[in-house]
């Protein structure tokens, strides 16, 4: 086991490698210029002023040298945990995102959470109770979760919760003026309705997923065989059923370890929710070469890694698996 | 022997700002007013760069001008002139040196302080400067524009002094054209690089000093004076050259001294390359101000929510009025579309500045009370002015006819919330509402086909395909003696409302008059490189037409825009390039101060000329409302020129 993980990690190198020249090219030829629009900010009018100004921020950014001596720069430094300044925040990435990222981490906890409970709970109950009106009502659920776009169910929440029956706020963050418990509780209430939000888009596939599982799983011998001698239905159904279709709910649950660092533009925008969303949208929007390809890194190393951690996992649910 | 000459004060340019009774307002009763509650402001998303030379969003800078900035020298009016903050100054004179620039002498009132209760004194004005036009400064990234005005402040930017500064441009002269033109990184920028950085090490500053500033002087604890340049004088707008904002010399370079002498101003005791790196540092003054001159303190910045608390020490406004709101919570959203759910729901007192349609009917219709006023700004569609079709001018006249902007307005922006204007204006503008009669006589380009196509028959596009048969309606697109088709390329951004309603206009009505019309959409990085690097691109590529948003200032000063010296920049992208309105904007900024009547005069004759040639389309001027929470706040006294943080001090909650 340890070897196989050894070899898997060293296998990773290459694809991370692979993927790092990848996002900086593809930043590098995204239309614009960050050293001119920082200059046209600037207002600075003059030819003599600008090349000066160029000059300068062109250093003060590294952009001065050739592009691979750029990238081996840019990849040695993020090898040393050093992601760089971000041009929008004139602070290191790092700093930058210290709290967006604990934002988003927090708002997907909780999704997650949700998600997976309901999910694995409705999904095997929807099998059991296959063709059953509880059974239609997730399909419906899950069959709207999926072709509602996120800002719908996101306006139809606030319209409901917060302009109507001003139960919730409408977004934004807690206030640092409040202290104590009154902190606690405005965290909490400004969750709800995002948190909702990414639950219920999340359930629609998870539900779908956890519930073809379970079907397959019960069609099979060995479930006839169980029924045959006795066995209770709920001994067959969590003992037996759902072990085995734990293989595809593993993926979901690893899986979803990636999507804790990952934010949700639309939602977060929608909610005004300060996460890892809103920051890439607006490192893109404002050519933040630094925040874009170490997040970017960051986030492909993560999914990787999970990738790995469901392999590995595999293996520990179901003996089959052989690794190798 | 340099013998100066103390002539007697320019009587035109003298700027005689005199506080009240010799006292400076700051003494006024502040034992006296009562300070509490707190006010939740609306905001789209803060960045956190609370200091000069840093960012320049709207939002970052409102909260800069509530920390430091209304501690500058001169202040904007409601109407939009400038004048000098007498609660800060006592007076600013001017004479002429030697060699016939003007020394601005700028006198502070005594008793100023910073928000930790130290004085506030000239090296505070002085040092904010120094450090701001640093080579040091610009190291660390930061960017401040200026416009050699100043006696030695390309020197001391360039980091050599003043006496070697010919001999430094001559050096790097050719260098500097390869820098404009090479690729970054390429060998030829980086030879170019190498010549530059040789000839700063020959000629400028030795590692680890701080550079000369000739024009800049401390004369004493309350006075400092700046030499501008006899080229720059007269200047409508000179206050600008007399604009400082102070930065705390105890925080920032605790134990440095300024030291005036022969070369000039420098910074003494303490290494401007060290005190610009702790400024930009994690908790560097740039995002943690801790000390400030303005009315509020920052108390923290946290998740998009800066919370200020109001500063004891501060000296009040120009007319000496302090704050009586105690916390202002500023929150920033990025869904700009809820700002009027916020306000309804209670979870903001005041959104300002709406202007769509959608939230401004919502607001109303639920009773909100609001400060309107002119926006001082325009939307307007740039088009080419040297190639493409556009650079005749019975295209861009033919345009004009062809979109029917009232019917744009009364959708973008509701009926009452906006008018067409016909030249370079903002109905705010004191020009504006001064010659509002004589501007209704320009030509209102209204809509119509008929006029659009009289316009065309005069361009050379008035011919069918084969370049010879007049063309005529029904005929397809027309096309010139050369048998190029008249085509117009549009660019415009995304999820924008006066794109959409450009593109159905030049659609629908293009086809009529013979126009082919072609319309990209893209994000803002893309307008940006097609836009204001329009002339970079080969013409085959270059769009002809864009829709824009422009906000103005209270310095109108075309000089800096389109004047064709600068066709082709980032300034004048579209090679406006036209000599009467060259010598027009040249006329307008060579006039002193005083002589109002004489530049609102040369105004109109510019926009009359804007409107004849129309190199732009305006296609809007409207309204702003700043909502507010009616239970609590009381007073809302914004004007176009002064947003909510100038006006912070006569905010009244009830």
């Amino acid at each position: 086991m340890i070897k196989y993980i050894i070899r898997r990690i060293l296998s990773l190198i290459p694809v991370v490698f692979a993927i790092s020249i990848l996002i900086f090219g593809i930043t590098k030829i995204m239309p614009g210029d960050p050293i001119e629009t920082k200059i046209i900010q600037s207002k600075v009018t003059r030819v003599e002023e600008k090349t000066r100004l160029r000059q300068e921020l062109t250093a003060a950014y590294g952009l001065d040298k050739p592009l691979p001596i750029q990238y081996i720069k840019w990849i040695t430094r993020v090898a040393k945990g050093d992601l760089g300044t971000s041009t929008t925040y004139n602070k290191s990435v790092v700093s930058a995102i210290k709290t967006p990222l604990q934002n988003t981490i927090i708002l997907n906890v909780f999704v997650v959470f949700f998600s997976l409970t309901i999910s694995i709970f409705a999904g095997i109950k929807s099998a059991v109770k296959r063709g059953s009106l509880y059974d239609q009502f997730w399909q419906v659920f899950s069959l709207i979760g999926t072709s509602v776009p996120s800002f719908f169910i996101s306006l139809l929440l606030i319209y409901v919760f917060a302009l109507k029956l001003k139960l919730l706020p409408t977004g934004s963050m807690p206030s640092a003026s409040l202290k104590g418990s009154a902190y606690l509780i405005d965290w909490a209430r400004r969750l709800i309705l995002p948190v909702t939000t990414l639950t219920i888009m999340s359930l629609a596939g998870t539900i779908r997923y956890v519930r073809s599982a379970m079907l397959d799983v019960l069609s099979q011998d060995f479930i006839r065989t169980a029924r045959a001698k006795g066995l209770s239905q709920k001994v067959i159904v969590y003992s037996h059923a759902f072990r085995n279709a734990l293989i595809p709910v593993v993926t979901i649950v690893i899986g979803s370890i990636g999507s804790l660092f990952a934010g949700s533009v639309i939602t977060e925008t929608v909610f005004s929710w300060n996460g890892m969303g809103r920051v890439l949208v607006e490192a893109l929007s404002s050519l933040d070469y630094d925040m874009i390809t170490s997040l970017n890194l960051f986030f492909s190393i993560v999914y990787v890694m999970t990738n790995l951690i469901t392999d590995i996992a595999y293996a520990l649910v179901d003996p089959r698996v052989k690794l190798k | 022997m340099k013998k100066l000459l103390k002539v007697a004060s320019l009587s035109t340019l003298s700027l005689m700002l005199v506080a009240c009774s010799g006292t400076s307002s700051s003494s006024t009763s502040s034992t006296e007013t009562k300070v509490g509650g707190q006010l939740i402001v609306d905001s789209n998303v803060i960045k956190g760069n609370f200091f000069q030379g840093f960012g320049n969003t709207y939002e970052d800078a409102n909260v800069k001008m509530l920390l430091t900035g209304k501690a500058s020298t001169v202040y904007t009016t409601g109407s939009g002139e400038l004048k000098v903050n007498s609660t800060f100054v006592k007076e600013v004179t001017n004479e002429l040196d030697a060699n016939g620039d003007t020394v601005y002498t700028i006198k502070l009132n005594e008793g100023l302080k910073w928000s930790d209760g130290e004085a506030l004194t000239a090296k505070d004005y002085v040092f904010s400067t120094l450090l701001k036009l640093s080579d040091e400064y610009a190291g660390v990234g930061a960017s401040v524009a200026t416009d050699g005005s100043v006696i030695g402040e390309d020197a001391y930017k360039a980091g050599v002094l003043y006496e070697n500064y010919d001999a430094y441009v001559e050096a790097t002269k050719d260098a500097n054209e390869t820098l404009q033109s090479a690729e970054e990184g390429s060998n030829e920028y980086n030879a170019a690089l190498e010549v530059v950085k040789a000839a700063k090490e020959q000629l400028g500053e030795k590692e680890g000093e701080n550079g000369y500033h000739k024009g800049l002087k401390l004369v004493d604890d309350l006075t400092f004076t700046v030499t501008i340049s006899k080229d720059f004088i007269p200047y409508f707008y000179d206050l600008l050259y007399v604009t400082f904002e102070p930065a705390p010399l105890h925080v920032l370079a605790s134990g440095a001294e300024i030291v005036s002498d022969d070369n000039g101003t420098t910074l003494t005791g303490v290494n401007l390359d060290d005190v610009a790196k702790a400024i930009i540092a994690e908790d560097g003054y740039l995002h943690k101000p801790t000390v400030v001159a303005g009315p509020y303190t920052l108390e923290s910045f946290e998740n998009n929510e800066v919370i200020l608390k109001v500063n004891p020490n501060y000296a009040g406004d120009q007319d000496g009025n302090k704050p009586t709101i105690e916390t202002i919570i500023i929150r920033g959203n990025t869904n700009s579309n809820l700002a009027g759910e916020r306000l309804i729901n209670g979870e903001v007192d005041i959104v300002a500045a709406q202007f769509q349609a959608d939230i401004v009917e919502k607001l109303e219709e639920k009773g909100f009370p609001s400060t309107k006023y002119d926006r001082l700004g325009y939307g307007h569609m740039p088009m080419g002015f040297t190639d493409g079709p556009t650079k005749d001018v019975h295209v861009r006249r033919a345009l004009a006819h062809i979109i029917d902007r009232q019917s744009l307005i009364s959708s973008f922006l509701g009926a009452g919330n906006g008018i067409a204007v016909n030249a370079e204006v903002a109905t705010a503008q004191w020009m504006y509402i001064e010659n509002k009669e004589a501007l209704s006589e320009l030509n209102s380009y209204d809509f119509s086909i008929d006029e659009a196509n009289k316009e065309l028959d005069q361009s050379e596009y008035k011919f069918q395909a084969d370049g010879t048969t007049p063309w005529v309606a029904g005929s397809g697109s027309r096309y010139n003696a050369n048998k190029e088709e008249l085509v117009i390329k549009h660019f415009g951004t995304e999820n924008n409302p006066v794109t959409d309603l450009l593109k159905s206009n030049l659609t629908t009505n293009g086809e009529k008059v013979g126009i082919k019309y072609e319309s990209t959409l893209g994000d803002w990085n893309a307008l940006i490189d097609q836009y204001y690097y329009w002339s970079k691109h080969p013409s085959e590529d270059r769009y002809n037409i864009f829709n824009l948003a422009t906000s103005f200032t209270a310095i109108f000063d075309p000089y800096l825009t389109n004047h064709s010296r600068l066709a082709g920049t980032s300034e004048n992208p579209m090679e406006i390039s036209d000599p009467v309105l060259d010598e027009l904007s040249e006329k307008m900024r060579k006039l002193d101060r005083t002589q109002r009547d004489e530049y609102s005069k040369l105004w109109l004759e510019y926009q009359t000329r804007y409107n004849e040639i129309l190199p732009f389309l305006p296609l809007y001027a409207n309204v702003y409302r700043d909502y507010y929470n009616g239970d609590k706040v009381a007073e809302l006294p914004t004007t176009s020129f002064n947003g909510w943080v100038y006006v912070v001090e006569q905010i009244k909650l009830k």
